[in-house]
């Protein structure tokens, strides 16, 4: 297998530049911000010039610009990004805390889309060229064209305020608010372990709302994916011939054409990660979701120095570490990627 | 044995489930910023902090009297220049530690040296010059000048004001367990956006709290803490609600919806050193030209009630609230900027400025129908424009408006704390520049006279004529008291929900039926 | 022949392909719509009478409290979209708030389209330390969430029409970069270039006159995706404030505000401008598929048995 190390070994020293000129990118786009940030952070509330010009010590921001980037870049590799002068507490605390909600929710998330994509998916290239098949091609138009934040709003006018099946925000209802001691931070695992049945149906009904919300949003991609795939697969040879064996048509396709379609499928799936996370943004802050991204839109409000410029670089190397990881693992499924 | 064992198990069990009855949930929108005493300036971190101990002196629930509580007996020197406290004797605080006349002199000295950029121990520092131990129980506070305004600034609704031990020397306190406190309530837990669990302590010195456990909920908007108490997710809510939501939560029979009183108010500012609002006819005119009904009306339903002075209503001393500020009058508005030099042709071109999220997402709309009423004059034309928080604070303190929305909720119950920020105290960090004002010295000297007499009753006169002169120079146009933000809305087993001046809800004094 | 058949015969001649893509067909149908909408109901720069062409359409002034109105009504024969807390007519602002995304979206995307495919152009021919350098940068900026990229931009600046233009074009440059280099990258191997080449050309006259021409297809489908893309964007930095000056009428801003009255049962203020951003994104979508299928016609079943 000296042939996957040294493909791995590849992919990761290709990764590190990618990441390091990101970091730049971030870096040189923070210093863009008009106004004062040591104001901005101080709330300018009577502040003697004294105080800022300590402050700008303190932050180092009164050195030249190519000393604020060594530090800069220093602070990254120890995963260090100062603390949040929102909450007071170190900025990777807190994103490490607010991870597990975010990855909960897009696990969800890329779980509904591949429900709806798939079936779709499969659907369309069953009857293609067929109505059923138009008629879902603008389907998945119209979910690369419907606006995230305002299909959340919608699905909870209509399943929270109207219907009253579904709780309209946040993770978990009240009650668990200081009953539920989370172990994981994943609410469904740690209900799970917990082996609290109540909390795990509590978990549920809160996370499917924006769940599907986030699922609708990607299923056009997947579902686009999979009937390219599946046509593809429909043609090959062995499925004429298990056609010709006299199978089913639903065996035919559900357990030859789909499992050899799925490994392009699950692998594009991987990758769609940075659109998940651009989703989860909009969608955490319509469902007062306490992820990562409605961190990010806080943080942007209160003008939190350290944690815009930390949430930003973490969402960066995580997404470099996704795309890496899955990159990684289709060479080993699929060998000649590797060459 | 193994049948003992079994029998406290289900005891224990039984006592954990009966005591958790004793807890109440209540949720919010607020957040805590910092859990320091000499670096937070908020109001829901300050409810948090002043549950957790006490200051020298206190305001009693629902009448807002100064009441003893560190101190049980104090005197004041006839030139008003020097304090004498008497402690509590045998007050001890959570962990047991005394605390005596050195342990006060300790924290208020921390507090005062410490100061933090976030906030608001000028409140307290400016009119100490020291502090002295007298002996055990006796401290003594000498002022730089006679300030009326003392004693209420050093009761415990004044964080920067409240006595605690065993904090760390020479940083800010942050986590809520790094310090001990003396008041009914001590911070059990807090994860930031999500909750704090305040538990009571039994070595309270006074009333014990009727609640064993308190747990705040934090929650991202007003529509989440809507759905949150309309879903019997918590007991009670508080602060802050969209006016709509309330509305529609009068009409629910499970809930209770309580309005207090108010001392919080909203208001426009005017830079009068910057064109064209330099010219008092043109602030005279807007102040003419403001809609303050529609306002109310539009914005909040109803529920907010317009305001002619900056100076709330019932505040201490008593008469120093005085309506000055003219009812709408277009034409009043029409002829002021024909005075000014403008017409119908020859339009006053003005910027309003406001910040999105601050006060609420409701902002945009204020700023809306401000620029229609002010347009209505035919002889104007406002220019909308918006700055995030930060940005609007820097701004305003560099000058860089000319007429802005702010507002004030009190640092401590005295009228004067509505009128000294934007004349004598802070005019360039408020962004009005009044002390390049030709009135300003007028001003100045009227609220020193004011601030150095004990007489109730020449202090609210006092206080009157600023107001009076206020109307006239139109530095600031008083426009609605946030009614709105005192509202709290509870299950109707809640009961102690007293509601006062002080806009806090006093955890001790709630519990359930 | 009459003169304006010769006139007009070249248009019916490009025009003749899209008879047959029904999708190219009702994209084009709702974009020009929605344009047309805009030009009619967008502002006017008139003091007096500040949205729309006549005085029949907008029915009213969208950003005007009408003391008259009934406050937050539903939608009835004379408010079609209903009332608004503010009593302004929600219909008139729904069909004058389509402007600012259209414009957004098109002066955002051009900007892009022009800076990312020229450093697309110049990389992929120069090739060498350059191109590696230009496509390992973009490519970083590329594999981020664009989303979250443009609102970060954004609100580091002052919220309006040119901070959220600057966002966005930013956001995108990537992507035209990629699409160019790697056409470039195809053509330039191809014979006529060679051949233009061995004749002793200049590479910018290669470049120009050979090269970048044969580019632009596949920039245009890429351009209607990515303005799909861009009102979406868009309308989230609304959404979050970012966006136009209150009292302007504002699909994505209008939405955030309606929010605080969802619960209460007032269903219109936020569903009728989500139903525009939706039909305008949908709109450029589906003239993105058409293109392609113009393109690429092999998208479909490739056996028919």
């Amino acid at each position: 297998m000296g042939g996957v190390g040294k493909y791995i070994i590849q992919r990761v020293l290709l990764t590190i530049p990618m990441v390091f000129v990101l970091l730049t990118a971030v870096f040189l786009m923070l210093r863009l911000m008009p106004g004062d940030p040591v104001l901005a952070m101080l709330g300018g509330r009577n502040v003697s010039p004294q105080l800022i010009e300590e402050r700008r010590k303190e932050w180092g921001l009164d050195k030249p610009l190519h000393i604020q980037y060594l530090n800069y870049l220093a602070q990254v590799v120890r995963l260090d990004f100062g603390k949040s002068s929102r909450t007071g507490k170190p900025v990777t605390q807190e994103l490490f805390t607010r991870l597990p909600a975010t990855l909960e929710l897009s696990v969800w998330g890329m779980f509904f889309a591949a429900l709806f994509g798939i079936t779709t998916g499969i659907w369309a290239a069953v009857r293609a060229d067929k109505t059923a098949d138009h008629v879902i091609r603008v389907f998945h138009i119209g979910s690369f064209a419907i606006p995230i934040f305002w299909l959340g709003l919608m699905l909870q006018m209509i399943f929270a305020v109207q219907l009253g099946w579904l709780p309209v925000a946040k993770r978990v209802t009240g009650i668990y608010a200081y009953t539920f001691r989370p172990i994981t931070r994943f609410y469904l695992l740690d209900a799970i372990i917990l082996r609290d049945g109540k909390l795990l149906l509590d978990v549920l009904k809160h996370l499917i709302l924006p769940a599907v919300t986030l699922g609708i949003a990607l299923t056009g991609f997947l579902g686009r994916m999979t009937r390219a795939a599946m046509l593809e697969v429909l043609d090959a040879d062995y499925i004429t011939t298990a056609r010709s064996k006299g199978l089913k048509e639903r065996i035919v396709i559900l357990k030859h054409a789909l499992r050899n379609a799925l490994i392009p499928i699950v692998t594009v799936m991987g990758l769609q990660f940075a659109i998940l996370m651009g989703g989860a943004v909009l969608t955490e802050t319509v469902f007062s979701w306490p992820g990562v991204g409605g961190f990010l839109v806080r943080s942007l409000d209160a003008r939190d120095w350290n944690a815009i410029q930390g949430t930003i670089v973490f969402i960066g190397i995580f997404i470099a570490t996704i795309n890496l990881i899955v990159d990684i693992l289709y060479s080993i499924i699929d060998p000649r990627v590797r060459y | 044995m193994r049948k003992l064992f079994v029998a406290l198990l289900i005891l224990g069990l039984a006592v954990g489930a009966w005591a958790q009855k004793d807890i109440l949930i209540l949720g919010t929108t607020d957040r805590i910023t910092q859990l320091a005493f000499a670096n937070s300036y908020d109001h829901f971190t300050w409810h948090i902090l002043r549950h957790t101990t006490r200051a020298l002196v206190g305001l009693e629930p629902g009448t807002n009297k100064v009441i003893p509580a560190v101190a049980e007996s104090w005197e004041i020197s006839d030139d008003a220049m020097v304090y004498t406290f008497h402690i509590r004797p045998g007050l001890t605080f959570w962990d047991g530690t005394p605390c005596d006349a050195k342990v006060v002199k300790w924290a208020l000295e921390r507090t005062m040296r410490l100061d933090g950029p976030e906030g608001g121990v000028f409140l307290i520092k400016d009119p100490i010059d020291r502090i002295e131990v007298v002996d055990d129980l006796t401290v003594r506070i000498y002022l730089k000048y006679p300030d009326r305004t003392f004693l209420i600034r050093m009761a415990d609704n004044v964080i920067p004001a409240l006595i605690y031990a065993k904090a760390p020397e020479d940083k800010f306190c942050e986590t809520g367990q790094d310090y001990v406190g003396l008041g009914p309530y001590r911070i059990v837990e807090y994860v930031p956006d999500e909750r704090v669990v305040l538990e009571a302590v039994d070595t309270y010195f006074g009333k014990k709290a009727k609640t064993k456990k308190i747990v705040w909920a934090m929650y991202a908007d007003a529509a989440a803490l809507r759905a949150a108490i309309e879903a019997g997710d918590i007991d009670v809510a508080f602060r802050t609600f969209n006016p709509i939501d309330l509305i529609d939560l009068q009409k629910n029979p499970d809930l209770q919806v309580i309005a207090g009183p108010s001392a919080s108010i909203r208001y426009m500012l005017f830079n009068v050193t910057q064109p064209p609002v330099d010219n008092v006819f043109v602030r005279q005119a807007i102040a003419y030209a403001v809609d303050r009904d529609a306002i109310c009306k539009l914005v909040f339903s109803n529920l907010n009630k317009p305001i002619y002075t900056m100076v709330p209503k019932g505040l201490p001393p008593a008469g120093a609230s005085i309506d000055v500020f003219p009812k709408r009058d277009l034409e009043k508005a029409r002829e002021l900027l024909r005075l000014a030099g403008y017409s119908e042709e020859n339009k006053l071109k003005v910027n309003l400025w406001y910040t999105p999220k601050h006060y609420g997402t409701t902002e945009a709309d204020v700023a809306a129908v401000l620029k229609q009423a002010i347009e209505e004059t035919g002889m104007v034309e406002v220019t909308v424009q918006s700055l995030e928080w930060g940005a609007y604070t820097e701004r305003m303190s560099q000058g860089g408006f000319d007429m802005f929305l702010l507002g004030w909720y009190p640092d401590y119950l005295e009228a004067s704390n509505f009128l000294e920020p934007w004349t004598t105290g802070a005019p360039e960090g408020l962004g009005t520049f009044f002390n390049h004002h030709p009135n300003y010295p007028a001003y100045k000297r009227i609220m020193e006279v004011a601030l150095s007499t004990v007489n109730d009753e020449k202090a609210a006169k006092l206080y009157q004529a600023i107001q009076i002169l206020s109307a006239y120079d139109v530095m600031w146009i008083p426009l609605w008291a946030n009614i709105q933000q005192a509202y709290v809305v509870a299950k109707k087993d809640v009961k102690g929900l007293v509601l006062d001046l002080t806009m806090e809800l006093h955890l001790d004094l709630l519990y359930r039926e | 022949m009459r003169v304006s058949q010769i006139l007009f015969a070249p248009i019916f001649r490009a025009l003749r392909p899209v008879r047959r893509q029904r999708l190219l067909q009702v994209g084009l149908a709702i974009v020009i719509a929605h344009i047309l909408m805009a030009i009619i109901c967008g502002p006017t720069g008139n003091k007096e009478d500040p949205y729309g062409l006549t005085r029949l359409i907008p029915p009213y002034n969208p950003e005007k409290t009408y003391r008259e109105f009934p406050r937050l009504a539903p939608p009835s024969a004379q408010h079609w979209m209903g009332t608004d807390h503010l009593q302004r007519d929600v219909f008139s602002r729904v069909i004058s708030g389509g402007w600012a995304p259209i414009v957004v979206a098109f002066s955002s995307i051009a900007i892009s389209l022009t800076i990312g495919s020229i450093i697309g152009w110049i990389s992929g021919f120069a090739g060498g330390l350059l191109d590696r350098v230009l496509s390992l940068t973009m490519d970083a900026i590329y594999s981020f969430p664009s989303m979250i990229l443009a609102i970060a931009l954004v609100a580091v600046m002052q919220p309006g029409l040119v901070p959220m233009i600057t966002a966005i074009a930013v956001v995108y440059i990537p992507t035209y970069f990629r699409v160019t280099r790697a056409e470039v990258l195809q053509i330039r191997e191809q014979t006529f270039v060679e051949a233009a080449r061995s004749v002793g050309a200049s590479w910018w006259r290669i470049l120009l006159r050979h090269i970048a021409p044969n580019t632009v297809n596949a920039i245009m489908a890429v351009s209607s995706f990515n303005i799909a893309d861009a009102i979406l964007t868009e309308a989230a930095m609304s959404f979050l404030g970012y966006g136009l000056p209150p009292p302007a009428p504002d699909w994505g801003f209008d939405i955030q505000n309606g929010q605080r009255f969802l619960q209460s049962g007032y269903w219109w203020l936020i569903t009728f401008p989500g139903l525009m951003i939706l039909s305008l994104s949908l709109g450029f979508g589906l003239i993105g598929e058409g293109i392609s299928d113009l393109v690429n016609p092999k998208r479909r079943r490739k056996k028919m048995a």
